[in-house]
């Protein structure tokens, strides 16, 4: 294999090749362990031009899709360079580079007819520009997220099937204040309900900013959507790569205990709030958790 | 009326874009495109092993991208450097002439035989040693489109090419080459994995399938022959391989029938005795009415011969195999087998579809075409030993039958037609162990010599020799048993042999018929008679005359039919079977 793993570590930083090679690589084992003994997986993402995460994961995959934009002339100098990197790491079997907006692949009928290798078991959304990224259409009286009814759209292709998620987020997010504002209904019906530590919770979520309130709001937007699957999550990282970044990692597994699907009851929300909350500082201090309240039932239990 | 020199000098402004055209245009077709691109990742492996005395890990990757319309090739060879990637833009200026003995990619025009087929070339390479990375990007869809403009070519070219370099790593060695959106539907193909895989696997120099039931005998004896010498190479990742029809077909549950025999080597060498290729075959071991090898297109099976230059194969298979040339070059399609050239003059010509002329050229096509003559008037060999099998079966089946009958208590007609059918088998068998038997001389045709080898097997030998014993049994049984029609039965059969030799062939030895039915025949020539088989007094006279008369008709025959002919060779196997049937054992 060539020496680019080592060459293009220097365009990656030390604390997503952390993530990447050490926090999500035992995931993936385990969820192979767990649901592919002794298959290898199917790999669905941005990789970006130095397809880092397929080089880390390549033992555990053995087909990949690799989304990229081409329609500007950077997009098309990513999309070369995955070609050229998947050539040099002999990882061109049973690839395929889509060209196109991942929030179409995933997230529409049309889109989801090219990729190749449906179920994936790992889709890895490494999301640049932020999750929410909403945008104002003429036609609606609120702001849309192209995004999150891409994510709407995959757990909907996945239904079924295991996989795991990867989501990394830009904490600079255009979310014209959705995320804020979902989470404060969401503080909004749960102080209604006769629990502790509430108010605290979310107050010190706030503290973080963005962070705080990704934190909260991706795994409650992942539990709604989700209805055919049930979802185990890792504790979410926060982490300086190039920008400051919040990566999740959940997996999948499809939900068979009811026809009509799973529901998101105020015990799993809670749960989901009450996720713990790491942050990396560097290779060597590795993670660390941030003392964050939790909300509790009134008998103590969270 | 003194001429007075006028200064003139030659430059590139006297070489008109169009011959750009003639250069490129319709010189490859899709596959050869791929082709002389694979030529040159397999002479960067070459160069690489020249310059570091390393054997570096040799595997071609192709990648087929048919959603963006793109062809990628990509080696991990010795890679170019600044110089390299200077002169990898010339046209028919090849560096490879300074490797010595080094032939493949002689007069190819390297990076421009894409010239037709896409709309960009974008070459990525670094070298060996070399912390830089250039890329070479060139317009052949803005080069196309004006070459047929009344211009300097460097008029065309100038600002339809660009080099660029970047910071690399001195590690790395490799060279990407992206044929970038290609035309269609004219090079289509190339983006066709199937098709791409069919010809790479018959044309380029990859290893026998693995999971070919002869391929380890095969690379044991090509292992010394650089000749042979293969690479991995991939497309969209999977390995190709060479393929070659199945050995064994399943008949029955635990029952195989074997379709191939095993290889065999052969050293091909011109009239001088010098030997200018390498080769091994597989004979069909098909013993039916259709001996040739079946081969499965679909799976880009193979049969006859492929003719290959540095294990890149030139023409078709078959090449070289004119009728005109070749005796029985039909026959050709009951082997399968490679021919490796190792006479170093030989080289292809610039798109690889024969030979480029020299002046060994016409010596190593004659010696291949000589190859071919004796390999394919050895299948008469088969052919004969599957014949005298077929018989002994059929005589074995029609003494069981006669046994069985005769325990029935059957009796005429059916005794007269077994007597018979066992008597022309009786016939077919002595004629075949006749063959076997006849001494060996320096002037037999290579179909006789072919037979007789055949026929010479221990195991064809022996099935004769009990299945004779076997008719000579049922006949004395039939004999004793049913007498009356075994005495009517041998009547007919002769009287049927009487015809048959009235309609047998003849020959005009100066102007005499000569008959061969029973009774004295005056010989002109000679003045001798030719008599009967049944005479026995004077046998030696007879086998002298008969001797006399037989070599002046092969004289006259020769001078009129040429000794070199087919109709020649065709007289003198089968004259001592002739006058042997006719009791005229010379």
């Amino acid at each position: 294999m060539s020496d680019n793993r080592s060459k293009v570590s220097e365009m990656s930083t030390e604390a997503k090749d952390y993530i990447r090679g050490i926090y999500d690589l035992n995931i993936i084992r385990q969820f192979q362990q767990d649901h592919c003994p002794e298959q290898r997986l199917s790999y669905l993402g941005l990789t970006g031009a130095e397809i880092l995460d397929v080089l880390t994961w390549c033992e555990y995959i053995a087909k990949w899709t690799s989304v990229q934009m081409a329609h500007t002339f950077e997009g098309r100098y990513c999309a070369d360079r995955i070609i050229h990197n998947a050539l040099a790491n002999n990882m061109e079997r049973e690839f395929q580079l889509v060209r196109g907006d991942i929030d179409d692949v995933v997230g529409t009928s049309q889109g989801q007819s090219k990729p190749r290798y449906w179920p994936y078991q790992i889709v890895n959304l490494d999301y640049y520009g932020g999750l929410v990224h909403a945008s104002r259409d003429p036609n609606l009286d609120r702001p849309v997220s192209k995004r999150l009814e891409a994510l709407r759209g995959l757990f909907h292709k996945q239904a079924g099937h295991p996989f795991v998620l990867f989501l990394t987020l830009n904490l600079k997010d255009k979310d014209l204040g959705t995320v804020a504002g979902l989470v404060a209904e969401e503080e909004e019906d749960l102080a209604g309900l006769e629990l502790e530590g509430v108010t605290e919770c979310f107050h010190e979520h706030r503290s973080l900013r963005n962070a705080g309130l990704l934190k909260i709001f991706v795994p409650l937007f992942l539990g709604e959507i989700a209805d055919q699957h049930d979802l185990i999550f890792s504790p979410p990282v926060l982490y300086r790569g190039t920008r400051p970044m919040i990566h999740f990692a959940v997996r999948c597994p499809p939900y068979v205990s009811h026809a009509a699907g799973r529901r998101l009851h105020t015990k799993d929300k809670i749960d989901l709030i009450n996720l713990p909350l790491e942050v990396l500082h560097d290779r060597d201090t590795g993670m660390k958790e941030v003392d964050l309240s939790k909300i509790t039932q009134p008998n103590g239990n969270r | 009326m003194g001429w007075r020199e006028v200064a003139a000098e030659w430059t590139i402004k006297d070489i008109g874009a169009p011959l750009l055209a003639s250069l490129a245009e319709g010189l490859y077709d899709a596959k050869e495109v791929l082709r002389e691109y694979m030529q040159n990742a397999v002479d960067s492996y070459v160069d690489f092993q020249l310059l570091t005395g390393k054997a570096p890990r040799e595997s071609v990757r192709i990648f087929i991208d048919d959603d963006a319309g793109d062809v990628h090739v990509m080696d991990d060879g010795i890679g170019m450097d600044r110089a390299d990637i200077l002169r990898a833009k010339s046209i028919a200026v090849s560096h490879k002439l300074e490797r010595q003995n080094e032939f493949v990619g002689f007069r190819g025009i390297g990076i421009w035989a894409g010239l037709s087929a896409c709309q960009r070339l974008v070459l990525e390479t670094t070298k060996v040693d070399v912390p830089c990375v250039y890329r070479l990007t060139i317009e052949f869809g803005s080069i196309r489109d004006q070459v047929y403009d009344p211009i300097p070519i460097d008029n065309l070219l100038q600002g339809k090419f660009r080099i660029e370099e970047r910071d690399g790593h001195s590690k790395d060695h490799y060279t990407h080459v992206r044929l970038e959106d290609v035309r269609k539907p004219h090079y289509a193909d190339l983006l066709h994995v199937k098709e791409m895989s069919g010809y790479v696997s018959e044309f380029l120099p990859v290893s026998c399938d693995p999971e070919w039931t002869y391929t380890s005998d095969i690379e044991r004896e090509l292992a010394d022959l650089p000749e042979a010498k293969t690479f991995d190479i991939r497309i969209n990742g999977n390995r190709v391989y060479k393929k070659f029809p199945p050995v064994y077909k399943v008949v029955a549950k635990g029952e195989r029938e074997t379709l191939l025999k095993k290889p065999e080597a052969h050293i091909v060498r011109d009239k001088t005795g010098r030997v200018v290729a390498r080769a091994w075959s597989c004979e069909t071991n098909r013993r039916g009415q259709r001996k040739a090898i079946e081969v499965d297109h679909d799976l880009g099976e193979v049969n006859s011969f492929g003719v290959r230059i540095k294990n890149f194969q030139v023409g078709k298979r078959g090449f070289l195999a004119d009728p005109a040339r070749v005796a029985d070059a039909d026959n050709l399609g009951w082997y399968v087998g490679e021919i490796y050239i190792t006479d170093t003059d030989i080289r292809p010509d610039t798109n690889r579809r024969a030979f480029q002329r020299s002046f060994r050229s016409d010596e190593v096509t004659a010696a291949i075409q000589q190859f071919y003559t004796e390999i394919a008037t050895s299948s008469r060999g088969w052919s004969a030993e599957v014949a005298v099998l077929n018989t002994v079966a059929q005589v074995n089946e029609t003494a069981d039958h006669v046994q069985e009958m005769l325990a029935a208590g059957d009796q005429a007609p059916t005794v007269t037609k077994l007597w018979k059918d066992l008597n022309a088998g009786r016939r077919d068998l002595l004629q075949a162990r006749q063959k076997a038997n006849a001494k060996d001389t320096g002037e037999d045709s290579a179909r006789v010599v072919a037979e007789r080898k055949y026929l010479r097997k221990e195991a064809v030998r022996d099935a004769i020799k009990v299945a004779l014993h076997r008719v000579e049994a049922v006949q004395k049984l039939l004999q004793e048993q049913s007498p009356e029609t075994v005495v009517a039965a041998v009547q007919e059969s002769e009287s049927d042999g009487r015809r048959r030799r009235s309609k047998a062939q003849t020959a005009n030895l100066k102007g005499v018929r000569v008959s061969p039915n029973r009774g004295t025949e005056r010989v002109a020539s000679t003045g001798a008679d030719v008599e009967t088989p049944e005479q026995e007094e004077d046998s030696d006279l007879t086998k002298r005359i008969i001797e006399t008369v037989a070599r002046a008709f092969l004289a006259a025959a020769a001078a009129v039919l040429g000794e070199d002919s087919e109709a020649y060779a065709e007289i003198t196997d089968r004259l001592p079977v002739e006058l042997q049937r006719r009791g005229l054992n010379v």
